[in-house]
């Protein structure tokens, strides 16, 4: 998969990469907010956004909303800290995320959440 | 990663699907707010049928639409959504009569949840006077030793808390994250660059890493994991609490004071560390 992270932190950010790369998956661009995420997603078109929740700027769920609402086909998984908060994962859902990760996320937390995403690809 | 909520628990260990889950879910949070709400005597069940008529056309859920037709007020809704909280069992009904577990499922399900919950249980912590009734501080200052923990930063004692006004870097880098709802304030940490080299290392599984910048992420994001832990646990329990994104500061620019705080020293082999809560 060609993957875009959008992360405020970088530490986060490297870490998945290096996950993703052990993984077999090709790492298009990382963003530091929601709205230079929005940006890269029309440049490279990936096939899975990873995007954090809690952001500066704009925060995840409004950059999910952006991203949906440019490309209803647009595959999201939310990255976060706080989602055991009041509703935060239904929502995500709702708003059209492929699944919710929570962090801190292992290398198998990552590896289970892609085949999870593309199990739900595939079906459609 | 241990899972906050039960549902979660179960969509993690592939017994249910999200999908699956977003229904009992709706079934939990729409029908049966509605059946409490008639049992309570807090609505006619004639004005329920007409809410619940309404749902499916406008995708809102019951409370929100019991709240805009004025059926119910926000506190009712709040009331009746503690209640509910307060009653795991609700979820479980709702599973079992989806027939995706079966209740001797459930006995076993729940014990592994909890097992897996008490590795992140908020323990008692004593306050000073100034942070009296504050369960966001117990929470934070809970969490940051979990975290620690973690992180492999051991033995970490914590000292005693002690008021605290003064200047909030006390070390060489400073995360901090403010909190606002039912309570307003501050949580930092500040740690020696010693103590940030070894945490940021462990973070990412690498060695030898000292680019300040990444340090002072490595700091923001441990801020940010305590607090949305500790978010999560005010959340179940009934709490109205929200937290910034983290900011960062270095020694030579920072952040400022604060007047009213709780300040607990932390000692480690590899550095000394600060916890403030404001």
């Amino acid at each position: 998969m060609r993957v875009l992270i959008v992360d405020d932190s970088v530490v986060h950010g490297q870490r998945l990469t290096a996950i993703l790369a052990e993984l077999g998956h090709q790492v298009v661009g990382h963003a530091r907010t929601g709205a230079a995420g929005v940006m890269l997603y029309k440049e490279h078109h990936p096939d899975l956004v990873c995007l954090d929740m809690v952001m500066p700027e704009m925060d995840g769920m409004t950059a999910l909303r952006t991203l949906r609402s440019m490309d209803p086909e647009a595959c999201v998984m939310l990255l976060s800290a706080v989602a055991g908060v009041g509703g935060r994962v239904e929502e995500a859902l709702r708003l059209g995320a492929k699944d919710v990760l929570a962090k801190p996320f292992s290398r198998e937390d990552v590896r289970k959440s892609i085949a999870k995403i593309a199990k739900k690809t595939e079906k459609k | 990663m241990t899972a906050k909520f039960f549902g979660q628990f179960l969509v993690q260990r592939g017994t249910v699907t999200a999908e699956q889950l977003l229904e009992a879910l709706d079934e939990q949070n729409g029908l049966s707010l509605a059946k409490l709400a008639v049992a309570k005597g807090i609505v006619l069940a004639e004005d329920v049928s007409l809410v619940l008529a309404q749902l499916s056309s406008n995708g809102t859920d019951f409370g929100t639409a019991a709240v805009r037709s004025g059926i119910l007020t926000a506190e009712q809704l709040e009331y009746l959504q503690y209640l509910l909280r307060s009653n795991a069992r609700s979820l479980c009904d709702a599973l079992v009569q989806r027939k995706l577990v079966s209740r001797d499922e459930l006995t076993f399900l729940l014990d592994e949840f909890n097992q897996n919950q008490e590795q992140f249980m908020i323990r008692p912590h004593r306050l000073p006077a100034c942070l009296t009734g504050r369960a966001d501080a117990i929470a934070l200052v809970s969490m940051t030793e979990n975290y620690l923990a973690k992180y492999g930063i051991r033995p970490a004692k914590l000292s005693e808390p002690e008021a605290y006004s003064g200047r909030i870097g006390l070390h060489d880098l400073t995360a901090r994250i403010k909190i606002d709802g039912e309570t307003t304030g501050l949580f930092a940490l500040s740690f020696d660059r010693s103590l940030a080299v070894v945490l940021a290392s462990r973070m990412l599984d690498a060695a030898n890493l000292r680019s300040d910048e990444l340090l002072a992420d490595a700091l923001c994001e441990l801020c940010n994991l305590v607090a949305g832990d500790a978010a999560s646990k005010l959340s179940a329990a009934g709490h109205d609490l929200s937290f910034s994104a983290p900011t960062a500061a270095g020694i030579h620019e920072p952040f400022g004071l604060v007047l009213e705080a709780g300040h607990w020293e932390i000692e480690s082999p590899w550095g000394k560390a600060s916890l403030i809560v404001e």
